[in-house]
C-alpha cells in the first residue's frame, strides 16, 4: 500500500495495480475481520484515487461504491475511515465537475477527522476546500477554511503542492479583508514551492504567486512572473495551462489599466497543435468570456475566476480534462 | 401536434391519473398527442400539488410525466430537465431500480446551473445514498442542499431538506444531532410535506424523551402533539402505518407503555392479514414490541416463538430475524431502546447496501 501511495502523481497506472494487488491481499486476511476491513479500506481508497489520476473515472466511481459497503456509520465507529473515504470520493467528483457534490463530501470528511481530533488530517481537508471554494467564487469560504491554521503553519506536515498553493489561493483571496495576512500567506506559500518536485505543478504555483502578487499591487512583478510561466507553457504544448495563465494575464492588465491584448493571446493559442479542435475552441471562448464580462463592468478578478471556472467545468465535463487535481 | 384546448388537457390529465402505470403507459405509447412537454408538466405540477398529503400517488404522476419526457428530445425537455431528471431519480428509486436513479441524477449534472437546481439535485442525490446505505454521503450533501435552498431564498425547501436530515441522523442513531437540528425548525412554519413533518416531530419526540439530558420532558410532550396534530392532513394508508408506528414508539419512549402496546400490536396484526406481508417490516415492528415489553418489564416469550416461527423468505430475511431475536436477548439489563434501534440501522443498511427488497423512502 505504502508503494501504491508513492506511485500516485508518477505513475498512477502502475500504482492502480499495486493498490488492486493490496486489496486481494487485505481480502485473504482471515484471523482478523476488523484488521481485514481496515486494510480494505484503505486499499480501495488508494486504487480509487490512483483510477482517477489515470482518468478511470468510472471504475474510481464503482471503487468507491464498492468501499462504502465496508464502512460502519454507527455513531463514534469508524470515522477514520469514513473520513478517508469521504475525501476520496470528494476528489473524484472534483474531478468529474460536481463541484457542489465535492464540497459537501469534503465538508463531511473535515468535520469526521476534527471529531478524532487528526489534526494532519483535518487540515489537508480545510486546504483542499480552499481550493475548492476559491474555484467555486466563495472568498469567504476560503479565509475560513484556513484562517484557523495559520498560527500553526509549520507545525502540521502537508503535502508540500497542496499547502503552497492554498496558502497563494489564500493570499490572494485575503487581500482586500487583510493586508497583513495576505503578505505572510503569500511568503509562506513561496517559501512551500520550493519543495515540490513537479515541474509543471511548480509553474502552476509561480502563476498562482503571481495572481497574489498583482492582487497586492506588485504589478510589475506578477506580469513577468504570468509572462514566463505562460511562454513555458506554450513551449510545452500545454494548452490547459495556457489558457489559465492568459486569463490570469488579462486581468492583471486590466487590473492595471493596461491595453488586455487578447488577440496576441488568443493568437497564441490558436497556434498549439491538439488532438481535440473543440479544445481550441474552449480556451478561446473563455478567453471571449473574460472580455465580455470586463466590457459589462465586473471586476477584473472576479471575471478571471468566473471564466476560469467556466472553462475547467466545461473541459470536466466533456472527458477533455488531461489534468486530475494531483492529491495522493 | 394540433393544440389543444385547456379543458381537453384537463380532462386527458385527469384521465391519466385515473389509470394505472401500466395502462398510462399504454395510453401515451399509443396516443401521440399525450406525448408532449405542456402534458408533461401539467403532470409534474399535478404530481407537486399532490405531494403533500399523498407522495405514493404524486410519484406516479411524476412518473408519467417522465415516461412522456424520456420519449422527448432533449432539445424539447430543454430548461425542465434538471427538475424532470430529480423526479424520475425518486421514480426510479421507488422502483428499486437505483442504477437508473443514479444515472438519470448523473445525466443532468452538466445542466445544473444556479443554487435551486443545485439544491434539488444534490436533495435528490442524499435520498438516494440513503437509500443505497452510504449515510455518510447523505448526511454530506443533505448539509449542503439546506445550505443552497437557504441561499436561494427558499426557506420551506430549506426547513424540508432539515427534517430529512433530522430523519437521516435518528436513524443513524445520532440523537443529539437529529435534536439539535429539529429545535432549529422553525415550528410556525407552514408545512411543505404535512407527512415529513409529522414523522421528524415524531422521530424527534422519541430522541427528545430518550436523552433526557438534552432536553425537558414538555419538550418531548410537545413535539409529539405537533407529529400527531399533522397525522389527519396524510392520507396514504402506507404513510399513515408509518406515523403510527414512529408514534407507537415515541409514546412507549415516553412511558405511556399501554397505549404505544396497543397501537404497535394493531400494525402487526394489520400486517398479518395483509395479501402480501412486508417481512421486513413485521420484524422490525416486532423489534419495537419486544423492546416495548422489555422496557415496561413485561413477559416478550410470545414475541420471540411467533418470530421464530416465521418462514423467512430469503436467507437475508432469516438473518435478519435471527438478529432481532439474538439482539434483543442479549440486550437484557442495557439501554433497551438504543439497542433496538442500532439493530434496526444495521438491518435497514445491511438491506439497503445489498439491495434487498425494503420500502423505500417516499419522498419525491
Amino acid at each position: 500500500m505504502l508503494r501504491a501511495a508513492n506511485f500516485q502523481l508518477t505513475r498512477p497506472d502502475e500504482a492502480a495495480c499495486l493498490a488492486d494487488l493490496a486489496i486481494s491481499i487485505a481480502e485473504r486476511i482471515q484471523d482478523d475481520l476488523d484488521r481485514q476491513r481496515s486494510a480494505l479500506v484503505q486499499a480501495r481508497c488508494l486504487s480509487a484515487n490512483a483510477y482517477r489520476l489515470a482518468r478511470l473515472f468510472e471504475m474510481a466511481d464503482q471503487t468507491c461504491s464498492r468501499t462504502s459497503e465496508l464502512l460502519d456509520p454507527m455513531p463514534g465507529y469508524d470515522e477514520a475511515h469514513r473520513a478517508l473515504y469521504c475525501r476520496t470520493l470528494a476528489i473524484l467528483r472534483w474531478d468529474q465537475g460536481r463541484l457542489d457534490e465535492a464540497l459537501a463530501l469534503l465538508r463531511q470528511a473535515w468535520g469526521l477527522f476534527r471529531h478524532i481530533k487528526d489534526r494532519a488530517e483535518w487540515k489537508t481537508c480545510s486546504l483542499l476546500l480552499a481550493l475548492l471554494y476559491e474555484e467555486m467564487g466563495i472568498p469567504e469560504g476560503i479565509t475560513a477554511a484556513i484562517g484557523p491554521f495559520l498560527g500553526e503553519w509549520s507545525e502540521l506536515r502537508c503535502r508540500p503542492w497542496l499547502a503552497s498553493r492554498a496558502m497563494l489561493t489564500f493570499a490572494a483571496a485575503a487581500v482586500p479583508a487583510d493586508r497583513l495576512f495576505a503578505l505572510f500567506a503569500l511568503d509562506e506559500g513561496v517559501r512551500l514551492q520550493g519543495n515540490v518536485p513537479d515541474t509543471h505543478e511548480q509553474l502552476r504555483l509561480f502563476a498562482l504567486e503571481g495572481r497574489a502578487r498583482a492582487r497586492l499591487g506588485f504589478f510589475d512583478e506578477a506580469v513577468q512572473m504570468i509572462e514566463a510561466v505562460r511562454r513555458q507553457f506554450l513551449r510545452d504544448g500545454r494548452l490547459v495551462d495556457v489558457t489559465l495563465s492568459s486569463l490570469d494575464l488579462l486581468a492583471l492588465r486590466v487590473a492595471a489599466s493596461q491595453q488586455p491584448g487578447v488577440d496576441e493571446l488568443s493568437g497564441d493559442i490558436e497556434s498549439l497543435s491538439q488532438p481535440h479542435p473543440v479544445s481550441l475552441e474552449l480556451s478561446s471562448a473563455a478567453l471571449d468570456r473574460f472580455v465580455s464580462w470586463v466590457a459589462g463592468d465586473e471586476e477584473p478578478w472576479v471575471a478571471q475566476r468566473v471564466a476560469a471556472t467556466w472553462y475547467l467545468q466545461t473541459l470536466r465535463f466533456r472527458s477533455l480534462h488531461p489534468c486530475p487535481i494531483p492529491f495522493a | 401536434m394540433r393544440r389543444r384546448s385547456r379543458r381537453s388537457i384537463n380532462a386527458l390529465i385527469d384521465e391519466l391519473a385515473s389509470l394505472s402505470p401500466r395502462a398510462a403507459a399504454e395510453r401515451i405509447n399509443d396516443d401521440p398527442e399525450v406525448r408532449s412537454l405542456e402534458i408533461a408538466r401539467r403532470l409534474i405540477d399535478r404530481s407537486a400539488a399532490a405531494r403533500p398529503e399523498r407522495p405514493y400517488e404524486s410519484a406516479n404522476l411524476g412518473s408519467m410525466a417522465l415516461y412522456i419526457l424520456e420519449l422527448l428530445s432533449s432539445e424539447e425537455v430543454g430548461s425542465v430537465a434538471v427538475e424532470a431528471s430529480c423526479m424520475l431519480a425518486h421514480v426510479r428509486r421507488r422502483e428499486r431500480d437505483l442504477s437508473r436513479a443514479e444515472l438519470a441524477l448523473q445525466s443532468a449534472a452538466h445542466l445544473v446551473a444556479g443554487p435551486e437546481d443545485s439544491a434539488h439535485h444534490l436533495r435528490s442525490f442524499a435520498i438516494l445514498r440513503w437509500d443505497q446505505g452510504r449515510c455518510d454521503e447523505a448526511v454530506g450533501l443533505l448539509i449542503r442542499a439546506e445550505r443552497l435552498f437557504r441561499d436561494a431564498g427558499l426557506p420551506r425547501e430549506a426547513s424540508t431538506t432539515t427534517q430529512l436530515l433530522v430523519l437521516l441522523y435518528a436513524e443513524m442513531g445520532e440523537g443529539p444531532e437529529a435534536i439539535g437540528l429539529f429545535k432549529q425548525l422553525d415550528q410556525a412554519e407552514p408545512t411543505v410535506r404535512p407527512w415529513l413533518s409529522a414523522r421528524s416531530a415524531l422521530v424527534a419526540a422519541f430522541w427528545l424523551a430518550h436523552l433526557s439530558d438534552l432536553a425537558q420532558p414538555e419538550e418531548a410532550l410537545a413535539a409529539l402533539a405537533k407529529g400527531i396534530s399533522l397525522i389527519p392532513l396524510v392520507q396514504d394508508p402506507d404513510e399513515l402505518l408509518e406515523l403510527e408506528w414512529l408514534r407507537a414508539r415515541s409514546l412507549g419512549r415516553l412511558g405511556h407503555h399501554e397505549e404505544a402496546e396497543c397501537i404497535l400490536v394493531a400494525l402487526r396484526q394489520r400486517l398479518s392479514l395483509a395479501e402480501i406481508r412486508d417481512e421486513l417490516t413485521y420484524c422490525l415492528l416486532t423489534l419495537d414490541l419486544i423492546a416495548l415489553r422489555k422496557a415496561a418489564g413485561k413477559e416478550t416469550q410470545d414475541l420471540f416463538e411467533d418470530l421464530g416461527a416465521l418462514p423467512p423468505s430469503t436467507p437475508q430475511m432469516q438473518l435478519s430475524t435471527d438478529a432481532v431475536l439474538l439482539g434483543t436477548d442479549l440486550s437484557e439489563g442495557s439501554d433497551v431502546w438504543g439497542f433496538a434501534g442500532s439493530m434496526r440501522f444495521i438491518i435497514l443498511r445491511a438491506f439497503r447496501i445489498h439491495g434487498l427488497p425494503i420500502v423505500p423512502f417516499p419522498f419525491a
